[in-house]
């Protein structure tokens, strides 16, 4: 945790002067104790899973794990959102010029 | 028939089937939710959709929240899961974007039940063409709102963001389907009106209402097809360029909280801009539907709706309650500000909250119905025994539940008023029973005044301001306290303004009252104007917040006289200091004016307060008449004055509805 700790105040913030950097592993009946002081911040794996932390030791651990504050997956979620309005838009405008044919045929 | 059934059928698909998606092929199956398996769900974030989730977990104690930062791939799945005492808190992913989408389309589908008119008018395209570049600058004037709520959200103008590309698609889109439902429609839409109760319209993850895009729409089809520009026009012309001209670098930000969607969030010039523009094409399109729908409007049928709408809003607002899957679709079908009430006890179900942000609002708008109802019973002379009249239980069970007791009191004098103006007796002896209620008012003034000891009752709101004035600084806040409520008991308001730091903390309006208050000149048996408020503010009991009120509100000459422009309350929430004097838990609380005067004043100022206030006196005053208008215009007048009621679009729509119908509708002289 050490060797990342420019990684771990980059997201997580300044380490409080009385924490300690003590390394959790893979302990599962370790529990996080919430910090009332320190404002929730949300993480995100390379897959854009998310999860909130609730103190400084938690969120380092996180951090250490591989986890960060930002996700980088600005394109392809720009691109995903573009193409289904795209797809939208098309489709109205496909079945929007086959009705008002429709209705001027009738006419 | 067939035609709603099929919108219905279509309307469900679209609704469930986004909350269905998940990966058939992983191996990752929903699992019954326990303290063992709260680890399951957070590690298996975005893999099981809701409905899977809630097949499996359907008797579980759960909430579910709507997680509106995730990713458009973890859209109606499952993103986090928590224990909270002894729920588990299921978070939804709603991704704000697909929300928009999502949430117009089904909003859209719902328009296509109106009635179409009889006859096509001319309606125009081309201009709301424009629209789409007005609600674009809202991201970037609230880019703090929407990178808080958006993950994808990028304000950087550039040709790789395909995001605010993909955004100004969307909104032509949106007018071109505008266009297509209401060019045949919109005659008819005021008579459904009270369907802006149910269907409140607020874009999930977003600070915008599609009543503000549709409004803002009409607005420019006003601009077409009437082209002038009248006084009022040049009149807000020119309060813009004050508002523009008042806005300075700052870092303040509104969530929005209860009024997000209609509430300007940040206070730069480019959200100033966006709010300036779009309010007043919201009210000019408004009005113009207003207008042009005089022949169609119908009291019955608005009537029957309302009656509808009461009734939805109690069946809908009871199902919340009882299931979290419906409090959660009741969210994000209708709408909502903030997520309905979660259990029935009495004061987590007094507000129907959800449906409405405000126990005021929703009371003005079951008594308004109530009101209707009796107006319909009496003057048109529908038949008691009509099925819709058993609709009337739900909204007497809405009022009583909404805890309005100004709605409540105010409907009560006003029936009473307008069952005794049309009986004979009062026709014979008018003289007689106005005399009678002018000397019993002025004796019941005079009485409860000598009662309650008129130097307390004139000076109570002045007190009530101080304490939350933050003077005589001191680390010990005891200490500062204590100095103030001698004085308080000194009832010396000057001496505490003399100490330079007090006077340096004290807000603007706080000065201002003193002043007048403390003047050395006094007329006889004319009493002082603070004097009168606060005995007002006393009656009506709201001393404690007109009092926080004028210890926030510090403006500067210009936004005391033009207001800080439309739907912008960062200044008067932020700008000014203060130590409230409230129990800790209420800190954090958002503390509005209570009081749509008040709001009036810090949008518009002195100068817009009077033009407004004054307008609307005159147009009452001018109509002889007590037709359904002028008693509505009056009932809201009433509520109004203890309600922050203008603040949510529906109850404007409602304000705006009754002043509009008295000029346009009852008016004696429509051509003026």
């Amino acid at each position: 945790m050490k060797d990342n700790l420019v990684l771990i105040e980059n997201n997580c913030g300044l380490k409080p002067a009385d924490q300690e950097l003590i390394e959790i592993g893979s302990d599962p009946n370790f529990v996080f104790v919430n910090d009332p002081a320190f404002t929730t911040l949300r993480l995100f794996d390379v897959e854009g899973n998310i999860i909130n932390v609730n103190s400084w030791i938690e969120c380092a651990h996180y951090v250490n794990g591989g986890w960060l504050t930002t996700y980088n997956e600005g394109l392809s979620g720009n691109l995903l959102f573009l193409s289904i309005v795209i797809l939208i838009t098309s489709s109205y405008f496909v079945i929007r010029y086959f009705k008002f044919n429709k209705k001027s045929y009738e006419k | 028939m067939k035609n709603k059934l099929t919108i219905s059928a279509i309307l469900i698909l679209l609704l469930l089937i986004p909350f269905t998606f998940s990966d058939r092929n992983d191996s990752i199956t929903p699992q019954i939710l326990s303290d063992s398996t709260v680890g399951f769900y957070q590690t298996s974030t975005c893999s099981i959709s809701l409905i899977e989730f809630y097949l499996q977990n359907q008797n579980a104690n759960i909430y579910f929240n709507s997680n509106d930062y995730a990713d458009i791939k973890c859209f109606g799945k499952i993103t986090g899961v928590d224990k909270v005492n002894n729920s588990y808190m299921v978070s939804i992913g709603t991704n704000t974007s697909i929300n928009l989408l999502l949430q117009s389309s089904l909003w859209f589908i719902i328009f296509l039940l109106i009635p179409k008119n009889k006859t096509e008018k001319i309606f125009s395209i081309r201009f709301s063409l424009l629209i789409p570049i007005l609600l674009i600058t809202q991201y970037f004037g609230e880019n703090r709102f929407y990178s808080k709520t958006n993950i994808i959200h990028s304000n950087d103008l550039s040709i790789s963001n395909y995001y605010l590309f993909a955004v100004f698609i969307f909104y032509f889109l949106f007018c071109v389907v505008f266009y297509d439902v209401f060019k045949d429609r919109y005659l008819n839409l005021i008579n459904y009106l009270p369907y802006v109760f149910l269907l409140v319209g607020t874009f999930s993850g977003m600070n915008l209402n599609i009543y503000l895009i549709i409004g803002s729409l009409f607005g420019i089809q006003s601009l077409v097809i009437n082209k002038k520009f009248k006084m009022p026009d040049f009149i807000y012309f020119i309060f813009s360029i004050f508002w523009l001209i008042n806005t300075n670098n700052n870092e303040f930000f509104f969530d929005g909280d209860k009024l997000r969607g209609f509430s300007n969030s940040s206070y730069n010039i480019t959200s100033q801009i966006f709010w300036i523009v779009i309010f007043y094409l919201f009210i000019r399109g408004f009005l113009f539907l207003v207008k042009e729908s005089k022949a169609y409007f119908d009291i019955e049928k608005f009537m029957k709706n309302s009656l509808i709408v009461s009734s939805l809003l109690i069946l809908f607002g009871i199902l919340g309650s009882q299931s979290p899957i419906i409090n959660f679709f009741n969210f994000y079908i209708f709408g909502q500000n903030k997520r309905g009430m979660r259990e029935f006890s009495s004061i987590a179900g007094n507000t129907w909250r959800g449906f409405s942000s405000s126990a005021e609002s929703i009371g003005e708008f079951f008594a308004f119905t109530l009101l209707i109802f009796v107006y319909c019973l009496v003057s048109k002379k529908i038949n008691v025994l009509n099925p819709y009249s058993l609709l009337l239980f739900p909204v007497l069970y809405g009022l009583y539940r909404a805890n309005n007791f100004a709605a409540i009191s105010s409907t009560s004098l006003i029936l009473l008023i307008f069952f005794l103006i049309n009986t004979n007796f009062y026709k014979v002896y008018r003289f007689y029973i106005l005399s009678g209620i002018a000397a019993f008012s002025f004796i019941s003034v005079i009485s409860y005044l000598y009662l309650q000891d008129y130097e307390y009752l004139s000076t109570e709101l002045v007190y009530e301001a101080t304490l939350h004035q933050d003077f005589y600084g001191d680390p010990n806040s005891y200490k500062s306290f204590l100095q103030v409520e001698q004085k308080m008991q000194e009832r010396d308001l000057n001496s505490i303004l003399y100490n330079s730091e007090n006077f340096q903390n004290a807000s603007t309006s706080y000065r201002f009252l003193v002043d007048i208050f403390t003047q050395n000149f006094n007329i006889p048996f004319v009493p002082n104007v603070v004097a009168v408020i606060s005995i007002i503010s006393m009656l009506i009991n709201r001393t404690e917040m007109w009092g926080i009120f004028i210890a926030k509100y510090s403006p500067n000459l210009l936004e005391a006289m033009f207001g800080s422009g439309p739907m912008q309350l960062n200044g008067y929430l932020y700008k000014h200091d203060v130590r409230l004097d409230v129990p800790k838990y209420k800190l954090e609380a958002l503390f509005l004016p209570h009081s749509s005067i008040l709001d009036i004043l810090i949008f518009f100022g002195f100068f817009g307060l009077f033009i407004t206030v004054g307008s609307i006196l005159y147009l009452i005053m001018k109509n002889y008449n007590l037709g359904i208008f002028k008693i509505l215009t009056i009932f809201m007048l009433v509520n109004l004055l203890k309600s922050d009621s203008i603040l949510y679009i529906n109850s404007l729509l409602f304000f705006l509805f009754c002043i509009m119908g008295l000029y346009y509708y009852e008016n004696s002289d429509p051509n003026e």
